[in-house]
């Protein structure tokens, strides 16, 4: 988890904005004093116990903070800080849901994003409730089940609400006690214990194994045996276990969404849309359904042909409604092709092109295509780092980064024979990187001495540190965009409270003076701006530090 | 009296004057080898000219030919003993006529060759005090002896090589620099064209739809036919009838089958290089792959391997493969953004924020403030400078609106009575 102090700064801006300064000040003390009890969290935000209870509570039901109760202790409480920051996803979660399954979706995910999380029935009821136009119970339940397997929501498990850490040392208690723990002497026995709690936990975590008879009826029979009455009841009747499932939003999904637009744009950049629509195709194959389920880095996916060719398809038939909007349909060259679909011989030809290219990701030949996850997830961070960088540079320093990535720690003189580039211009560039952050530099000396002129200076890139360079940046220009936003809102305050009146409600233009209304749009042009702006910075962070 | 015994250690002071036997041995070395070769000790003997291979006599000789600057004297690496490099007539006359100072101050700048020397060793080597190296170089620059050189790896230093040599490539730079500077119109231009050439060859002219309609371009001829008069430059056929022109579809591009092995290589380039005269020299392999790399981490070209054919030499002779490079820009937008670099040269607004909107692409990520605000690091709450005070979030404020209304926003522009911001 990230502790970086413009991560924690951001988390409790995004929290105040969202659910005011009461819920602010106690996730604050628990974001900036670690894991307190109830007494603590009073104490250092000056409530009253009972007061500071129902906050927590308040937290905990809208998963911004984490609780766990050891053995003859008391509870104590810690901030779920990337819980907080995915707060900035809801909308654009919201947004994805309303584009693949429509607006009764969007307004299940909205709901369950309001709530934190809910059973299904209790989400059904909630929309059947709103006076806005609603299908059936039954088809929201489909919606529901559609959204479960598309991953827009998950299932939300009971260990879910504690940290990862308290888990693991409760299923390893579990396991063994602590002096049988202390007892283990050898590597295999060791590696044992290490791989038994690794499997129960991922028992206990992974979304995939439904807890309630969905998928697999042994699991069931375990589950029961496992958990006693637990927040997921288990029933044996299906039909009332499914709806008393425990639901939570996916925020994850909006990372699967910033890669698969990165690797499109890319791909379309230099093979044109088909391409782009194959690969994404296939990139969704392979996206981890949420943060508790990552697929490991060794995995290599095959490639489902029959899915690929099918989601192309759709991916094509998107990408060109987008295009005869807005142009004449020319990519690269490309003919615009809105009509047809890709065959099966198609997608062979559209992923051999992709192999040829920076794709290396991607292998295989003649539909036995497969991408590998650890090296998806590196091309992805790299090729995201490089673009951060090159938008804030000019040239000749782009180049000098790819050289500096490509052939590691390089001297002066030879970045200047390699790069083709003037001894002033290259050690302005250098500076002027070495400043940002995104080069180190090194002494080598040749003597003890240390003389200047007897000293080896190399210069080198390392990708992990720039990557939390960029992130810190990124989260303090965050922290700022919710800040501007509070400043938007504080400067037409009177204006509104105003609007949010019953009679003037959907009735602005008639009921707000001219140059009151004009400033109100420009309020809410500003505010669109802005949120543009941070939705740009997430989709950073999402590939940068989720993937 | 004892017999004269020649000096241990022959200098100007004790060299003989004449020597029937070193002229005879210089004679036989020109004839034998070529200026620049080394002699040894023993080679000399063999000869056959020094009288009972006295070695006295060939000491005299050879202290005879070193003081005339004909032979230079050299240690052999490996071996004990003297060697002794045959040095051409013409150049050894350069010495003649020279003070001793001169002479060793030549001497310092004729050994270093084409690399040239520095005016700090020279002074380290001869030892002689800077007022009178600056007369002895002045001097020798006089009598056309030696000239000043710049080196591209330490432009500052003031160097000095011999008047008939041509500096080494490493200290011109090679075949990009120009009197010791990267020459960067030279580089632009042999790029340009290499992408050029490269970009017609990864991609090919799509085929002729007839079917296509307005997004091919192509005008659909009107029944009743166009208006044929005053329109476009008119020919009248020999026939009397008006020649239409026809208006010109400018060619799709899709890209070549997968797994080509066509793409150009080096050799390939190089020849288009030749054809297109774009330098007046041919450019050297080594230099036209330096450039090739540079194009590659600029992101204009992409390296492709085939396996090398029998009649090729490879590039990677370790897995016997030959480097092809292909472009992902097609010939049109090639075209398109050379266009829009030369409207933007000549100060267009419109091609300049097209420009800007293609490098931000949709991430834009630089169009926050923040990031590239000088003062971001104590840019905070309660500091002097916060989102409050902040003058450049009015700005960037202020370009959205703008770029909303080049979008074709529908909402008016509102002046809100802000001042001015002062200049950063």
């Amino acid at each position: 988890m990230t502790t970086s102090p413009a991560f924690q700064r951001l988390c409790c801006e995004l929290v105040e904005d969202h659910y005011g300064d009461f819920y602010r000040s106690i996730f604050e003390c628990l974001a900036f004093g670690g894991r307190l009890s109830a007494p603590q969290v009073a104490q250092k935000c000056h409530l009253p116990l009972r007061q500071a209870r129902s906050g927590l509570a308040g937290l905990i039901q809208l998963r911004l903070v984490h609780h766990h109760t050891p053995r003859d202790a008391q509870t104590i409480y810690s901030a779920d800080l990337n819980n907080a920051y995915d707060i900035i996803r809801t909308g654009r979660l919201i947004e994805a849901a309303r584009e693949h399954h429509g607006d009764i979706a969007a307004q299940i995910v909205s709901t369950a994003c309001r709530l934190g999380f809910a059973t299904i029935s209790e989400l059904r009821d909630r929309l059947l409730c709103d006076d806005t136009e609603t299908e059936t119970g039954t088809t929201i339940e489909q919606l529901v089940d559609d959204l479960l397997e598309d991953h827009f929501l998950i299932r939300l498990r009971k260990a879910h609400f504690g940290e990862a850490h308290d888990i693991r040392r409760q299923v390893e208690l579990n396991l063994l006690s602590p002096q049988a723990i202390a007892k283990l002497t050898g590597t295999k026995a060791k590696a044992e214990h290490a791989g038994n709690i690794e499997r129960e936990y991922e028992e206990l975590v992974h979304t995939s194994k439904a807890e309630h008879g969905h998928v697999n009826g042994d699991y069931v029979k375990q589950a029961r045996k496992k958990q006693s009455n637990g927040v997921n009841g288990v029933s044996t009747n299906g039909h009332s276990t499914q709806r008393s499932t425990l639901v939570q939003p996916n925020p994850h999904k909006v990372v699967a969404l910033a890669q698969s637009r990165l690797v499109g744009e890319l791909a379309r950049k230099m093979h044109g849309k088909r391409a782009a629509a194959v690969l994404v195709s296939a990139i969704r194959q392979i996206t981890d359904p949420d943060v508790w389920s990552k697929l490991p880095a060794s995995h290599v996916h095959g490639i489902d042909a029959r899915q690929l060719r099918f989601g192309a398809n759709i991916e094509l038939n998107k990408v060109s409604d987008n295009e005869a909007r807005h142009t004449n349909g020319k990519v690269n060259g490309y003919l615009h092709e809105v009509d047809e679909d890709l065959a099966e011989g198609d997608i062979d030809r559209e992923l051999m092109f992709l192999t040829e290219s920076n794709f290396h990701f991607l292998t295989g030949d003649r539909s036995m295509w497969q991408i590998e996850k650890g090296a998806f997830d590196e091309w992805v961070r790299k090729e995201e780092t490089l673009r951060v960088m090159d938008s804030r540079l000019e040239p000749p320093s782009p180049r000098i980064l790819r050289i500096l990535v490509d052939k590691g720690k390089l001297e002066e003189r030879t970045l200047q024979e390699i790069g083709l580039l003037g001894a002033k211009e290259l050690r302005q560039s250098l500076s002027l990187l070495k400043q940002m952050g995104y080069l180190d530099l090194q002494e080598v000396p040749r003597n003890p001495q240390r003389m200047p002129n007897q000293t080896v200076f190399l210069w080198s890139h390392e990708a992990g540190r720039v990557q939390s360079l960029v992130l810190e940046g990124v989260y303090a220009t965050l922290c700022k965009m919710v800040q501007l936003l509070n400043l938007e809102r504080a400067k037409m305050a009177n204006t509104l409270s105003k609007i949010e009146r019953e009679d003037v409600k959907n009735k602005e233009e008639e009921m707000l003076a001219p140059a009151e209304f004009i400033l109100l749009q420009r309020s809410r042009k500003t505010e669109s701006w802005v949120w543009g702006e941070i939705h740009r910075l997430d989709s950073t962070v999402a590939i940068l530090r989720d993937t | 009296m004892p017999p004269a015994r020649p000096s241990a250690t022959p200098g100007p002071s004790t060299a003989p004057t004449k020597s029937p036997v070193g002229d005879a041995l210089y004679e036989w070395a020109r004839g034998t080898e070529e200026p620049g070769y080394v002699f040894t000790q023993h080679e000399l003997l063999d000869s056959g000219l020094v009288p009972k291979n006295d070695l006295i006599i060939l000491l005299e000789a050879t202290r005879y030919l070193v003081s005339r600057r004909l032979f230079k004297a050299h240690d052999i690496k490996g071996q004990a003993g003297i060697g002794y490099e045959l040095v051409e007539e013409a150049a050894a006359a350069n010495y003649g006529g020279l003070s001793s100072d001169e002479q060793m101050v030549y001497a310092a700048i004729d050994s270093s060759g084409t690399a040239g020397i520095w005016t700090k060793t020279i002074k380290a080597k001869s030892g002689v005090h800077a007022k009178v190296l600056d007369r002895v170089y002045k001097s020798l620059e006089t009598k056309g002896l030696i000239k000043t050189m710049k080196s591209v790896k330490h432009p500052q230093r003031k160097m000095y090589i011999r008047s008939g040599l041509t500096p080494s490539e490493e200290a011109t730079g090679g075949t990009w620099f120009n009197d010791g500077r990267l020459d960067i119109g030279m580089i632009e231009a042999v790029t340009s064209a290499i992408e050029a050439y490269c970009s017609i060859a990864s991609w090919k002219i799509a085929e002729d739809d007839p079917e296509d309609d307005y997004l091919n371009l192509k005008r659909k001829r009107p029944d009743d036919g166009f208006d044929e008069e005053g329109k476009g430059k008119q020919q009248k056929l020999e026939n009397g009838k008006i020649d239409m022109p026809k208006p010109k579809t400018p060619p799709q591009y899709v890209p070549i089958q997968p797994r080509y092995q066509g793409y150009p290589t080096l050799a390939h380039i190089s020849q288009e290089l030749m054809n297109k005269k774009i330098t007046q020299l041919a450019i050297p392999n080594n230099a036209l792959q330096q450039v090739l790399d540079v194009m590659i981490y600029d992101n204009r070209l992409h390296k492709v391997n085939r396996d090398a054919r029998a009649d090729e030499t490879p590039d990677d002779p370790d897995h016997n493969q030959i480097f092809m490079y292909r472009c992902f820009t097609n010939p049109a937008i090639l075209g398109q953004q050379r266009n829009r670099h030369n409207k933007i040269a000549s100060h267009s607004y419109s091609a300049r924020r097209a420009q800007e909107i293609e490098d931000i692409g949709r991430g834009g990520f630089s169009e926050v403030p923040c990031l590239d605000c000088p003062i971001f690091d104590i840019c905070g709450d309660g500091g002097p400078v916060n989102t409050k005070t902040c003058i450049y979030l009015p700005e960037w404020e202020e370009k959205m609106e703008r770029a909303d209304h080049e979008a074709g926003a529908a909402w008016p522009l509102v002046q809100t009575g802000r001042k001015t911001q002062p200049n950063r």
